[in-house]
């Protein structure tokens, strides 16, 4: 029985899909594009949340930070106007410089909060998020001169809440063509994400993976046998803030539209609750829960507003249901999680 | 009975808050506003926001952490002002048995919430976060699903269930706001809100005096000191736990009508935070907090805020005000987080 | 030659001395047995050489200690691990859910030498790191798939694995071990000592911690004695005496007995019979007591052999199941809230953090939750739980008991946490006093506490036996002061009743008693 306790969740989840997907009454193309859509924008987020994960600090909530990261180096090049090919390098270059810098204040400020990791990052993920406005909706036209006057609003103070992106939705277009379901996508994306995933992997398998699994398990043991504790646990912020730059660079070019003030938020809850949908608790996670987790989670989310539609004519039903699933799995989580450790 | 010094002490978060206010205190001088009036906003918006801030205290002072599970509270204070709109209740009568139907949903609510956060202990916070959370959406569907008939209360048009806001005006908007009003020249001292939160100040400073209230604080500091000399630790915690569920339902009647509507769906989701910091302000610890820290704490939160609007409006940036007060309720919780001392780790070896 | 010499090392934690003056040598390649019972300073001295974290907290240390002759300063545990200091603790120091191999090689990884230029980054080369795992393992004779997660693996086996861990440092001089046969059965032991003696002979010293001392005789070069934090003896192999080394850790000193008139009857007012008790992931069986209403019961052993269960499961820190009678009924033993209102009470071990509350005042610390049975500490009964203090009666109350008991204090409001440690356990006697109870169980109530204070809380707990006819119940591993105040005292080993003695009896019976060892015993069957 112990051996399929692993399997409980993903069960579940998959239960509810073939129940969503039957109550919602949609082609399977639809859904099967959608989830080529769901699968490019948030497969990193999920990738990004596994290192904290294994250095037991739970879910890192600001990853809402390395997704401002990426917000900030597509906001640079959009308003740099670069070419598109050279412009996303570009973005990528900045999110990079950004996130290192971000992951590391981040893990600094949570070596403090030992123990209460994840509320502690939630909260830095409201601030950054909070900070991160108020440079671009106060100090964008006041302070900082943007290099194109027509990203601001009218009024010349603030950064527009919707810029568009779209040049660089055909990015890849006509590379690797492949269409999934109603999607016509390229094969490029899911390339880049299934190589995150072998690298993240790789991380697992290195000397820093190795302590950071030790750090996971037990700090003061870890400390005694000479790791650096404060520093492996910095390192796993870190790397998890550059891949949510990155996660969120993906999902700006597969949206085509940069939603400057919103574009960013909720992902952590939604990939977090994906994650642990894919059986993964806040001591363990590993690229297998991405992958399944992301597919089950997801498949819920497109049809559940479909499924409110058919089941009781009022969309907006299908909305509540999944946002309760997203936080009901996390309170689950703990649940199980805290219970156990308690044991 | 011997009196306890009262203790503000001076951190950053108190230092911050107050430079901010003299700040906007001297700025409004050059924009020439009011003072009057502003005193005047300042006292309703310090009583309505302060029996929720007040609602944090019985769970702190079991040792349960600070509330972050609040919109529990809040929805079960909705569900009771519905009940008496759905009656078409206006008035006083309407506000009494908004109070009545909303203890009694919080201490359903308060007992299911205890039952949770009781099996997770030393984890509240986190747990109470996304328990609050989750309750949005159920709520949202019981808006959606329940059987309300008032046609005030609907959408107008299209759409099924509850109205997101649901207009006080013809029932009992402003009803504390307006009782035994004192005018003294432009001054408005809206005396009856303040007794009424005064009173309710009374009741859980009452409370923390009697035997049960001094155990209970001492389970916030030693729980196994307290076990060790036969109480029933868990029992109390539901008892904190229920205390602080009514005090919340109350406060968001109290706000609402202040406020005029009844915010529905997603209205509760944000509001634990600000209430958490406002008592951060007034010198609160994890583990104690005081009547006086909230009557404090809240005042110096809900005057930074109200003076700041329209500071950021001579600015021509009027979301500045909101986006620099995010920052401050965000930025104080977090750096009580941080000083609260690292998780100690008892090494004997 | 020489590796490690301490001159004059003492240590102390908050005034009280736990080393003193302490002077000790260890050659290459030699195997020196440390000895002693609790509170020895055995620990504080292991865990001053390994740089315990605790040590520097405390103040650090005084004293010299050199490492071939020249001098260190061990500030952390990286400093000594850098000295080739290695040390294996009696709590097991193991990631479960690491591999065998990955706990050897920690810290110390192979790398693929391709990828050598990522830095942390390279990737770990397991199975390299395998093989070292498999030789460091055959060092202490074992021979086991070193790809299996160590929490799957018996907790005798991981007793190998830490000593491998350490040998696989090919820099280790000196390794320290603690109990390291505690968990270990007859064969497996004898396979360690075996291997101990070829990793000595390798050139590798040992620092052998054990209460065995038959096992301490047949490995160790030498052996050193603790007791109260001086060095009482040093023997070499040939002056071996197991007989002599007991009495040397308990000591001998022939003591005036505390306790005046013997009121204490033979009939049972509580009795264990076969119950189960948990804690700290183990669980132990079958243990039985009956203690005589009225009598003073002391409960000894080494640490961790369970002194402390009886009063520990009865309140529910411990798990405890089974058949518990108190004046003849069954108790429900799972109702540890209601143990108070039937008259046990308990005074725990760790004074500081459950016995009292730090924060408080002396007078809430007197009469905490003692309303039940005060009636008058409240202002109206009626109101039971909602009813407020009634101060002055508190007070007047108070204001006695500090008089009484002659606790030092500014005035009842002070906090407890600034008083000291023999003030602080009067007020944990006082509220025991307030509260009356039939049976009290203490524990170690003269831990960290002045000598002039200890005899005052002993006369405080006989006075409250003679007068109220309390039955009491001490836990403590200062054996001497058991002697002067206990009707019985039982000696507990592996958390069981080992032998129960009654007054007068034999030092040495009684000294071999807490390592486990009968008078006569043939061979260890």
């Amino acid at each position: 029985m112990k051996k399929y306790k692993n399997y409980y969740v993903p069960s579940f989840f998959l239960i509810l899909s073939i129940l969503g997907i039957m109550a919602a009454k949609v082609s399977s193309n639809f859904i099967l594009g959608e989830l080529y859509n769901r699968f490019v924008r948030n497969g990193i987020f999920l990738l990004a949340l596994i290192l904290p994960i294994m250095a037991g600090m739970g879910i890192n909530f600001s990853i809402t930070i390395g997704a401002i990261a990426g917000q900030i180096g597509m906001l640079l090049v959009i308003d740099m106007g670069l070419e598109p090919k050279l412009g996303f390098v570009v973005a990528i270059i900045f999110s990079i410089i950004l996130s290192i810098i971000f992951g590391n204040i981040i893990g600094t400020i949570l070596n403090k909060a030992k123990g209460k990791e994840m509320i502690a990052s939630m909260v830095i993920g409201f601030l950054g998020t909070n900070l991160y406005q108020l440079i671009f909706m106060v100090g964008y036209g006041t302070v900082i001169k943007p290099f194109n006057p027509d990203i601001l609003l009218t009024r010349g103070i603030g950064v527009k809440s919707m810029l568009d992106a779209g040049n660089y939705r055909n990015l890849y277009r006509n590379i690797l063509p492949i269409k999934i379901g109603d999607a016509e996508g390229s094969l490029i994306p899911i390339i880049i994400i299934v190589l995150v995933g072998v690298i993240v992997y790789l991380i697992t398998k290195s000397k820093i993976g190795y302590h950071i699994k030790a750090v996971g398990e037990n700090m003061v043991l870890s400390e005694k046998l000479g790791i650096n504790v404060d520093r492996t646990r910095r390192t796993s912020i870190v790397l998890s803030t550059l891949l949510a730059s990155l996660a969120q660079l993906m999902y700006i070019q597969n949206l085509g539209v940069l939603n400057v003030y919103t574009g960013h938020l909720n992902l952590d809850i939604f990939s977090a609750a994906a994650l642990l949908a894919g059986g993964a608790t806040f001591r363990k996670a590993n690229i297998r829960n991405a992958f399944i987790g992301i597919f089950l989670f997801h498949t819920l989310f497109i049809v559940s507003p479909l499924a409110g539609q058919n089941i009781f004519k009022n969309p907006a039903l299908g909305e509540y249901f999944r946002s309760f699933i997203a936080y009901g799995t996390i309170v689950f989580a703990l649940m199980i999680n805290l219970k156990q450790t308690e044991n | 009975m011997r009196m306890k010094k009262l203790k503000f002490k001076i951190e950053p978060p108190q230092l911050i808050i107050i430079t901010y206010l003299l700040i906007l205190t001297i700025s409004l001088k050059f924009i020439h506003i009011s003072y009057i009036d502003m005193i005047n906003d300042s006292l309703i918006k310090w009583v309505m926001n302060g029996v929720l801030v007040l609602s944090l205290v019985p769970m702190i002072n079991v040792g349960a952490g600070r509330n972050f599970g609040l919109p529990i509270g809040i929805s079960a204070g909705l569900v009771g002002m519905c009940i008496a709109i759905e009656f078409r209740l206006t008035g006083w009568i309407g506000f009494i048995t908004s109070i009545f139907f909303g203890v009694v949903v919080s201490i359903l609510f308060g007992y299911i919430y205890s039952f949770i956060l009781n099996k997770l202990k030393g984890n509240e916070e986190i747990v109470g976060t996304f328990v609050g959370f989750s309750f949005i959406p159920i709520m949202s569907l019981f808006w959606s699903l329940a059987p309300f008939k008032n046609r005030q209360m609907l959408y107008p048009v299209g759409g099924q269930g509850l109205r997101p806001k649901i207009n006080l005006e013809n029932y009992f908007s402003k009803i504390l706001d307006s009782f035994l009003e004192i005018n003294i020249g432009d001054l408005v001292i809206p005396l009856g809100l303040i007794l009424f939160f005064l009173l309710l100040c009374l009741i859980v400073y009452l409370f923390g005096k009697t035997r049960m209230g001094i155990t209970m604080a001492a389970i916030a500091e030693n729980e196994v000191f307290v076990k060790l000399s036969g109480v029933n630790i868990n029992k109390y915690r539901t008892y904190g736990i229920i205390f602080s569920t009514i005090l919340a339902a109350i406060g968001i009647i109290v706000y609402s009508q202040s406020y005029g509507f009844v915010h529905l769906y997603d209205g509760p989701f944000m509001m634990a935070f600000p209430a958490v910091s406002a008592i951060l302000i007034g010198g609160a610890s994890k583990k104690k907090a005081t009547v006086f820290q909230v009557m404090l704490g809240t005042y110096l939160y809900q005057t930074t805020f109200l003076l700041s609007v329209p500071v950021a409006n001579v600015l021509l940036i009027p979301e500045m005000s909101e986006v620099i007060r995010m920052i401050v309720t965000n930025g104080i919780i977090l750096y009580a987080f941080l000083y609260e001392g690292v998780k100690k780790t008892n090494e004997k070896i | 030659m020489e590796i490690l010499r301490v001159e004059n090392l003492s240590k102390d934690f908050n005034g009280i001395m736990a080393l003193n003056n302490i002077n000790f040598n260890l050659k290459e390649g030699e195997i020196h047995g440390i000895i002693g019972s609790n509170g020895s300073g055995k620990s504080t001295l292991m865990n001053i050489l390994f740089g315990s974290k605790h040590i520097r907290q405390t103040g650090g240390y005084e004293g010299n200690i050199f490492i071939y002759n020249k001098k260190v300063e061990i500030k952390n545990t990286y400093d000594a691990i850098k000295l080739g200091i290695g040390m294996v603790h009696q709590e097991l120091a193991l990631l479960g859910e690491l591999d065998i191999s990955s706990n050897i090689k920690i810290n110390r990884e192979n790398i693929i030498d391709s990828t050598k230029i990522l830095g942390n980054f390279a990737i770990v080369d397991v199975d390299k790191n395998n093989d070292d795992a498999r030789v460091s393992l055959s060092k202490v004779g074992i021979d086991i798939d070193s790809r299996i997660k160590v929490k799957d693996i018996s907790s005798n086996l991981k007793q190998f694995i830490e000593i491998a861990r350490e040998i696989d440092n090919t820099s280790l001089k000196i390794l320290i071990l603690d109990e390291p046969t505690s968990s270990l059965n007859t064969r497996e032991t004898k396979m360690l000592l075996s291997h101990l003696k070829e990793i000595a002979k390798s050139g590798i010293s040992v620092i052998f911690i054990s209460h065995r001392l038959e096992e301490v005789t047949q490995i160790c070069h030498r052996v050193t004695v603790l007791r109260d934090g001086e060095i009482i003896g040093q023997y070499e192999k040939e002056d071996y005496d197991i007989n002599k080394l007991a009495l040397d850790m308990i000591g001998k000193e022939v003591v005036q007995t505390l306790k005046k008139k013997n009121k204490s009857t033979s009939n049972p007012i509580l009795s264990f019979n076969n119950i189960e008790v948990s804690y700290r992931n183990n669980i132990y069986t079958d243990i039985s007591l009956d203690i005589n209403e009225g009598e003073v019961l002391g409960i000894t052993g080494l640490a961790g052999h369970g002194q402390e269960l009886f009063g520990y499961g009865l309140m529910g820190l411990y798990h405890m199941d089974g058949d518990v009678r108190y004046k003849g009924e069954k108790l429900n033993i799972k109702d540890s809230n209601a143990m108070i209102k039937k008259g046990i009470y308990l005074l725990p071990n760790e004074r500081k953090e459950m016995g009292l509350l730090l924060n408080h005042s002396i007078w809430e610390n007197l009469v905490f939750e003692s309303y039940d049975k005060q009636n008058k500490f409240m202002k109206y009964p009626r109101l039971k739980h909602l009813s407020p203090l009634n101060y002055k009666a508190i007070y007047r109350y108070s204001n006695n008991m500090i008089e009484e008991l002659n606790i030092k204090v500014r005035d009842i409001e002070q906090e407890i946490r600034e008083l000291s440690g023999g003030n602080q356990q009067k007020v944990c006697i006082g509220r025991a006093i307030t509260i009356n109870p039939e049976i009290l169980f203490v524990g170690e109530p003269t831990r960290g506490i002045d000598i002039y204070s200890k005899e005052i809380i002993l006369d405080m707990l006989l006075k409250l036996n003679e007068e109220k006819n309390t039955t009491i119940i001490i836990s403590s591993g200062e054996v001497s002061e058991l002697k002067r105040v206990c009707d019985r005292i039982a000696v507990m080993y592996e958390n069981k009743v080992f032998k129960i003695f009654h007054k007068d009896f034999d030092s040495e019976e009684f000294s071999l008693a807490i390592s486990g060892r009968r008078l006569n015993e043939d061979e260890e069957a």
